[in-house]
């Protein structure tokens, strides 16, 4: 318990101190946004199921909503709400239907056919054309009234991650992740505890969605972008798999990616491209420092 | 218009080939070969010599099944793997080409997609009919056993996914007189070939009937798909 109360100081701190800048505050939101993201990820990971196709759960309902905008406000909540239900029924269908393998696949594809596919979506309203790459609009907040809400949903998606994660649900969740099998034969709802992680994982990704929104006032096909559904997957793999670390990772990959991309645009998707390719080589080092470090500490 | 149509047939069909083969004899599913064809359509802008973009894909892939064997333990390592490999073409390809996000090339080779395609077809076709096509059927239904029994898995694996990876930059090159060049142009062709394939796959079939399967499923899809290409 002293650990989490510790952690979660940790980053209302770095809340604090980050709002005492208009850009670092800004950044601050950014960061979060792709915190929350990760936290997501380890929600589904949980329970034993590797998403590379997160950036559909983030994306889908504020990209409806953000068409349902061009409409008006009401359109936008009601799509949003239908975007969330159906993107946890397609995720559960997925999960249900596929192995561990197929899952990653089934996600990964899914998603980048979502994002080849989402620029179609064109239509008149006014006498001109919205949608298309360019994409829609999406009102915005006060940064101030961001950074609060921000830092108040990435800690409060912190807290209940650590707290199911220590609760019977989350030894289920860990115990289906580890041998479905076997869970089943000790009597685990496994139905039950893949919807549980969805849904957890859901309304993470759906708040971190909507904060996106908010953030940039606009949604363009590219939230969907490999880049996007492959972020949680590179952050949870520098950060170990722990949550704290994979918070942190994703702060970290954020800065660098601000400060690579300001050097020369794109240079961070190279970035992305090596730990991909390096990806089996870094989780293996990652995994034997990881339980040294547990060992030390034990 | 019926030409139009068996581009597209023939380009979603041999993108569902090239996953295909790479999937079932290599045991993993190529997401490179998306950035491949973009790399064809910069080949085609920058040095338009086919043999050249051939030849660039054929390094790729050998150096990718070599980056494959030498690091990867599963197939979910090697498929990342080969995402990250196609990530990189991608952003390569947008930073060295960043004047200008997209391109035309002033000639148009696309109808020669049909005959890539089709001698493609004949030659995987051909294979399988061949005495090379059992040691192939062995590889695609146990890999462990077909090592064991002295099969060089190995080269097969290197073999497939270089002449894969030079079909998809070919592929590229050739389709560019339709297209707008530009990094992400191949996704979508990669995506159709997925799903096809993918489709395929749940008929349950080896060798030449599942070649022949797959050429009659995109024939099928190909209306549909068109909207993603």
């Amino acid at each position: 318990m002293k650990r989490i109360v510790a952690e979660t100081a940790v980053m209302l701190s770095l809340a604090v101190i980050m709002s005492l800048s208009p850009y670092y505050s800004w950044l601050f939101v950014l960061m979060s946004i792709y915190s929350l993201l990760t936290l997501s990820w380890l929600f589904m990971r949980k329970a034993g199921r590797i998403s590379m196709g997160h950036s559909f759960l983030f994306g889908f309902p504020v990209f409806l909503a953000s068409a349902g905008y061009s409409f008006s406000s009401e359109v936008s909540i009601q799509l949003f709400i239908a975007g969330c239900a159906l993107s946890f029924v397609i995720f559960y269908i997925f999960a249900e239907m596929t192995g561990r393998t197929a899952f990653v696949f089934l996600t990964l594809v899914f998603s980048i056919f979502v994002w080849v596919s989402s620029p179609k979506l064109v239509f008149e309203k006014g006498g001109y054309l919205t949608g298309g790459e360019v994409g829609f609009s999406f009102p915005t907040i006060s940064q101030k009234e961001l950074h609060i809400l921000t830092g108040g949903t990435l800690t409060l998606f912190y807290l209940i991650y650590r707290i199911i994660g220590e609760s019977r649900a989350g030894y289920f969740m860990r115990a289906v992740g580890d041998d479905e099998t076997a869970s089943k034969a000790v009597g685990i709802d496994l139905r039950k505890i893949k919807a549980l992680s969805i849904l957890l994982s859901g309304m993470t990704a759906w708040s971190a969605g909507i904060i996106y929104g908010l953030e940039f006032g606009h949604i363009s096909p590219e939230i969907f972008s490999v880049e996007i559904s492959v972020f949680p997957f590179i952050a949870s793999l520098i950060g170990a798999g722990n949550p704290f670390a994979s918070v942190l990772s994703s702060f970290g990959l954020v800065y660098l990616s601000k400060i690579l991309n300001s050097m020369y645009p794109g240079l961070m998707g190279i970035v992305y491209a090596a730990i991909l390719i390096l990806s089996p080589k870094i989780g293996w080092w990652v995994y034997v420092k990881g339980k040294r470090l547990d060992e030390k500490a034990g | 218009m019926a030409l139009n149509f068996l581009v597209s047939f023939f380009s979603i069909a041999l993108m569902a080939l090239l996953v295909s083969t790479n999937f079932r004899i290599g045991k993993f599913l190529n997401l490179s070969l998306g950035g491949l064809f973009a790399a064809g359509g910069y080949i085609a802008y920058f040095t338009p010599n086919p043999v050249f973009a051939a030849l660039s894909g054929l390094l790729f892939g050998t150096l990718l099944s070599l980056a494959i064997s030498k690091i990867c333990r599963s197939v979910i390592e090697a498929t990342v793997l080969s995402l990250g490999a196609g990530i990189l073409i991608e952003r390569g390809l947008e930073i060295v080409h960043r004047s200008s996000y997209y391109y035309f090339v002033d000639f148009d080779y696309s109808t020669y997609v049909i005959l890539l395609g089709a001698v493609s077809y004949l030659f995987v076709l051909g294979i399988y009919l061949s005495p090379l096509g059992l040691k192939m059927k062995f590889v695609e239904e146990d890999h462990e056993l077909a090592e064991l029994y002295g099969i060089n898995t190995g080269m097969i694996f290197t073999v497939t996914t270089s002449l894969a990876s030079a079909c998809a930059v070919l592929a590229g090159f050739l389709s560019s007189g339709s297209l707008a060049i530009s990094p992400t142009t191949g996704f979508g062709y990669l995506i159709s070939g997925i799903i096809v394939s993918a489709l395929t796959a749940q008929l349950r079939q080896v060798g030449a009937v599942h070649y022949l399967a797959l050429l009659a499923i995109s024939f099928a899809a190909a209306r549909f798909m068109e909207v993603l290409i």
